[in-house]
């Protein structure tokens, strides 16, 4: 057990490197911070200072191993904009962003879980047909689309909610909706696959054979067996809590994690973009992390190669 | 006794043509019936689609006839999930082709060969119950805290067994139970399987495709085609010599030493229920098929002579003219 989750920190670790590394590269490949932070008509020696001051007139594996070492210090950088650090800038949005991923996943585990069970169970039922046809229009539409018609019909139209901002809680509904409708949608499709392929098993078959009644195959045989795929979706949602609001909080103007990045982004604030990036690896990493530890618990087969 | 008395069993599936077609009855059981005494073995023999495994589940009331009844200790099927016909489960088990499938992997065996006794409330200790169906199937009773992927083949099926037969059941409906194994452990399960049933005196319904393998263990054997029984009788007398064209195609298709040449290949496609050819079913394949097989279906009756029974016009025509 130990060397399995030693191993699996390992490879934890390199993929967050490996992510980092990449945000490093692509952010300086893509723009120069100088010439949009100062504005393009500068004089040229306010440019210049400008680089030197952040260390962007050194070779491209200078920077990299000065930001790795700054890293290990426990150093994010700061951002070129207001020279704040990034981490305080990031970590004073987290909150706002998770009121709105919070809620919305448990919209989508509340709701998709329990309409996937239910449509598996009464196969080919008009229910089951419902649930299926509003959990195809609920991941196919994206999520800015539905976004906007809710503020359509609920902000315009009816003027029961409003379209933005973050004054009060009533300005999280539509945002938490809009979030958890696709999720749920997906969740629902692939919990009821999974239940279907769980029930088409003949130990299902042998159970109900057996006399066992049909509530109870259900809880004890069907459903810790379905749980297995369905937790790892339920693990790259609860991977994505921080950085998977980026679309929607830019629809309501939700200052979140993920609208600071869209304008970091804009403006090469190289700091906070690479701080963002490392933050949602990390909880991603984390959160598979989980998963995989969760499933030894539920499935002995991955307990005992686990073991081995 | 007789334990099972299965009349006139008739199984129709909606089957749907093509994309967006309409459904098509088709029948997957087409009217048979079944006799089984306690103790006894009846082998049922058939290529895969011709409705054996259907006809195991209608016997067992997994399903309902939409022709024909079932009766099981001198009563009459309760319809299914009702509390008689879910009480009757104790009396009656099931043993599929893949062990691996059959068991849930998530729970050690132990665990679930005693669920059958939680769920009828069998009275008495039923870890010591677990540890003796364990050992009365060959495995050792400390096996019980295995998880199935822990086991090999032989001894999941061993366990899904000992889970069949935990309530004493008095009927056990095999189908395919040695297929999924390996061949040197197919007979160790055969073997198994006759010991277990003369220990216990149950009724045994063998399902499966293989002629040689129904001969080893049963006392009847009956030969199906397309949803019918095409002929029944002694095991070795049919093996033997087989009075039923397909029964004959299927006996000289077992690869004997030293035999050679006469070994018939059956021509066309394989049938499907969906187009089930006129009069007797096997006459598009059939070598010595005439006018009137193409008209008339055959029924299942005894032939002069030897009483075997055959559903062929020409086995009754024939031996009619050699008496």
């Amino acid at each position: 057990m130990l060397r399995f989750l030693t191993l699996r920190f390992l490879r934890a670790i390199v993929t967050i490197v490996m992510v980092v590394t990449f945000a490093f590269i692509v952010l300086r490949l893509s723009g120069d911070p100088a010439l949009l932070i100062m504005s393009v008509d500068a004089p040229p020696e306010a440019i210049a200072a400008f680089r030197e001051a952040w260390g962007l007139d050194d070779p491209l594996w200078v920077q990299y191993l000065r930001y790795f070492n700054a890293i290990f210090h426990g150093d994010l950088g700061r951002s070129m904009r207001d020279g704040r650090d990034a981490i305080v800038l990031v970590t004073e949005r987290i909150p706002a962003t998770l009121a709105l991923t919070l809620p919305a996943l448990a919209i989508k585990i509340g709701l998709g879980v329990p309409a996937g069970i239910y449509a598996a169970l009464h196969r080919n039922s008009l229910a089951d047909r419902m649930v299926m046809v509003m959990a195809v229009a609920g991941f196919t539409v994206p999520s800015f689309v539905l976004g906007l018609l809710l503020v359509l019909v609920f902000a315009v139209q009816l003027g029961w909610l409003p379209s933005g901002g973050q004054e009060s809680w009533r300005h999280g509904i539509l945002p938490v909706i809009t979030l958890g409708v696709g999720g749920a949608a997906v969740l629902a499709r692939f919990t009821r696959s999974a239940m279907l392929e769980v029930l088409g098993q003949p130990y299902i078959r042998s159970a109900s054979a057996k006399g066992v009644p049909w509530v109870q195959v259900v809880r004890r045989h069907a459903l810790p067996n379905a749980a297995i795929p369905t937790v790892t979706i339920i693990g790259f949602m609860v991977g994505s809590l921080i950085a998977g609001a980026v679309v929607v909080e830019s629809v309501f103007s939700w200052p979140g994690v993920g609208r600071l990045l869209v304008v970091a982004v804009a403006n090469r604030d190289l700091a906070v973009v690479q701080c963002i990036l490392l933050l949602v690896a990390i909880t991603m990493v984390t959160a598979n992390l989980i998963v995989d530890l969760l499933y030894g618990a539920l499935d002995p087969r991955l307990r005992a190669g686990a073991l081995r | 006794m007789t334990l099972l008395q299965a009349e006139g069993l008739v199984r129709r599936y909606a089957m749907r043509r093509g994309f967006l077609g309409r459904s098509v009855p088709v029948e997957a059981v087409a009217g048979i019936s079944l006799h089984l005494r306690a103790g006894e073995t009846l082998g049922l023999v058939g290529e895969s689609g011709c409705g054996k495994s259907t006809a195991g589940r209608l016997v067992l009331g997994l399903e309902t006839p939409d022709e024909g009844s079932v009766a099981f200790e001198g009563a009459a099927m309760p319809p299914p999930g009702s509390e008689p016909w879910r009480r009757l489960r104790a009396r009656m088990q099931l043993v599929f082709q893949d062990p691996l499938g059959s068991l849930d992997r998530r729970i050690c065996i132990g665990e679930q060969i005693a669920e059958p006794l939680v769920i009828h409330d069998t009275p008495g200790d039923h870890a010591a119950r677990v540890a003796e169906l364990l050992r009365a199937v060959g495995l050792r009773a400390d096996q019980a805290s295995r998880y199935p992927h822990e086991l090999s083949g032989g001894q999941r099926q061993r366990a899904v067994l000992a889970r069949a037969l935990a309530t004493n059941p008095a009927l056990l409906v095999a189908d395919e139970p040695i297929s999924a194994l390996d061949v040197s452990i197919q007979a160790q399960v055969m073997n198994l399987l006759a010991e277990l049933q003369a220990r216990t005196g149950m009724a045994l319904l063998f399902i499966s495709h293989d002629l040689r393998v129904v001969r080893q263990v049963s006392h009847r054997v009956a030969v199906m085609y397309l949803g019918k029984i095409v002929e029944e009788g002694d095991p070795d007398a049919v093996l033997q010599s087989p009075a039923h064209p397909y029964s004959q195609a299927l006996v000289s298709a077992i690869p004997a030493p030293g035999r050679q040449g006469h070994r018939i290949v059956l021509a066309g496609d394989p049938p499907s229920p969906a187009d089930r050819p006129s009069g007797c079913a096997f006459h598009p394949r059939c070598a010595v098929a005439i006018a009137r097989c193409r008209q008339e279906s055959p029924v299942l009756m005894a032939r002069a002579g030897d009483g075997r029974l055959v559903a062929c016009h020409l086995a009754h025509d024939i031996t009619k003219a050699a008496a």
